[in-house]
């Protein structure tokens, strides 16, 4: 074990259907996967040195093509630029990140304690991918012909990092629901270190996740949109974007970890709408609601509800209950097909329910409100 | 042996498939991936627990396992199949 965490779920199906030490390796490790469920600091265990409170502090490697970690250190923190626009983007899309969250949301690197932001670039050959292990970000080169290198775009690497920061808060399981929220923050504060490099508004923003990932003889923009999900790619070698907009569309694939990059598009869009109502810069009041219910308000089994209810919670206390963010919330999330219960938005889920004497006449089929309410 | 793989997740998300029916393939090549597959029932792919991370399901015979991309010797097999499959 070498990891943070374990996905259960690989573990559960090799369990069920692998053979003699396969089986039994993937038996023991489930048993310690359950040892080690909820315990939120086993993350940290695997964390850099202790460092003093609000510096930045960066790290970048060279794997020289090889899938060994780190690789060659090729820039530290303050040292100048290098002949390698790869290493440079990682450096400064790292500061960039980090910047954001402590100038927004006063947080201090992805564990809130300044742990040291480490980068290997040039993973693999022709790797297509960019990832974060746990521990660190992982950056490949693309393959050329569709993708190119996975630091071009700097919501990639807001998007890695703030798998950091899930890792070390709501600590969302990385399958099914919880996953494809766990995507989704990652995609919603990928958006904005990029909105707020560049100081736009939600109206100008383009709200797309690694524009400038594909090469031009790909069609498309980039790999997903939160303003239109479903449209960042049509391509004849790609295939066309699967993201859905719409809890109608939840796609209940096994694969992808049960989907997690596909269904974020559903909470992506919540996001967008809510920002976009409400106008502005979107990491200033969307952004704050999405922060403080990733840090304090979800579990690693939060579903699509909790996340929609702990927004609206969350909009309350920050901008004031029945204020126009928590409003904006709330149709957001009813636009995506995630209403929230009747009984979250009337506020009275410790209250029982009032029945009165004076209830207007039901028309045929009409459902009493205080059966709603009950029943939520 | 019949091996299917699919490759989900990444930060992408695109998915790729790669078929391969070793009794079409050249004797040398047959016995190379055959060799592959007899060392992976012994092996332990080990926990992910990487986001973004590619995710493989590889089908040996209909014999299902859901590999991460991690493993050196699943690796193995799977860039040799999508290599004979045409595939980077």
């Amino acid at each position: 074990m070498h990891h943070g965490f374990l996905p259960p779920h690989i573990l559960r199906r090799l369990a069920e259907h692998a053979e003699g030490e396969l089986r039994e390796h993937a038996q023991a490790s489930l048993e310690l996967s359950a040892q080690l469920r909820g315990e939120r600091s086993v993350a940290a265990l695997f964390a850099s040195f202790a460092i003093p409170a609000g510096e930045k502090r960066r790290t970048i490697y060279d794997a020289r093509h090889k899938r060994t970690l780190p690789g060659k250190l090729v820039r530290g923190e303050g040292d100048p630029r290098v002949h390698d626009t790869a290493v440079n983007e990682a450096y400064d899309g790292a500061g960039k990140t980090y910047d954001f969250y402590k100038k927004v949301y006063g947080r201090n690197s992805v564990d809130d304690r300044g742990m040291r932001l480490d980068s290997s670039v040039h993973y693999g050959v022709h790797f297509d991918n960019a990832e974060w292990n746990g521990r660190q970000m992982i950056y490949g080169d693309g393959d050329g012909q569709l993708f190119r290198r996975f630091t071009a775009s700097l919501d990639v690497i807001g998007h890695e990092l703030t798998h950091g920061v899930t890792q070390y808060t709501a600590a969302l399981d990385y399958a099914d629901e919880p996953g494809a929220l766990n995507e989704h923050f990652s995609d919603v504060f990928g958006v904005l270190v990029k909105q707020y490099s560049l100081r736009q508004t939600a109206a100008k923003a383009d709200w797309l996740i690694g524009a400038g990932l594909l090469t031009k003889r790909v069609h498309g923009a980039a790999i997903r949109s939160m303003k239109a999900p479903g449209t960042a790619y049509d391509d004849p070698v790609l295939g066309k974007d699967p993201q859905p907009a719409h809890m109608r569309d939840y796609d209940n694939t096994n694969s992808d970890n049960g989907g997690v990059h596909i269904n974020s598009g559903i909470p992506n869009h919540a996001f967008y709408l809510a920002a976009t109502l409400l106008g502005g810069k979107a990491w200033e009041v969307a952004g704050r609601i999405w922060y403080v219910t990733l840090t304090q308000k979800l579990d690693a089994r939060a579903q699509f509800r909790d996340c929609a209810e702990a927004t609206w919670e969350a909009a309350g206390e920050l901008f004031g209950s029945g204020a126009a963010p928590q409003q904006a919330v709330a149709q957001a999330w009813k636009q995506v097909g995630v209403p929230l219960r009747d009984a979250v938005i009337s506020g009275g889920t410790r209250l029982p329910v009032l029945e009165t004497s004076f209830a207007p006449p039901l028309a045929a089929g009409e459902i009493p409100a205080s059966r709603i309410r009950s029943r939520a | 042996m019949v091996i299917d793989i699919t490759r989900s997740g990444g930060f992408a998300g695109i998915i790729r498939k790669a078929h391969v029916d070793t009794a079409a393939l050249p004797p040398p090549l047959r016995s190379e991936i055959e060799a592959i597959v007899s060392h992976l029932r012994q092996a332990m792919p080990p926990a992910g627990g990487t986001a973004d991370a590619f995710v493989y399901e590889v089908r040996i015979d209909g014999m299902r396992f859901t590999v991460p991309d991690e493993d050196p010797a699943w690796r193995k097999l799977i860039e040799r199949v999508f290599a004979i499959a045409g595939l980077q």
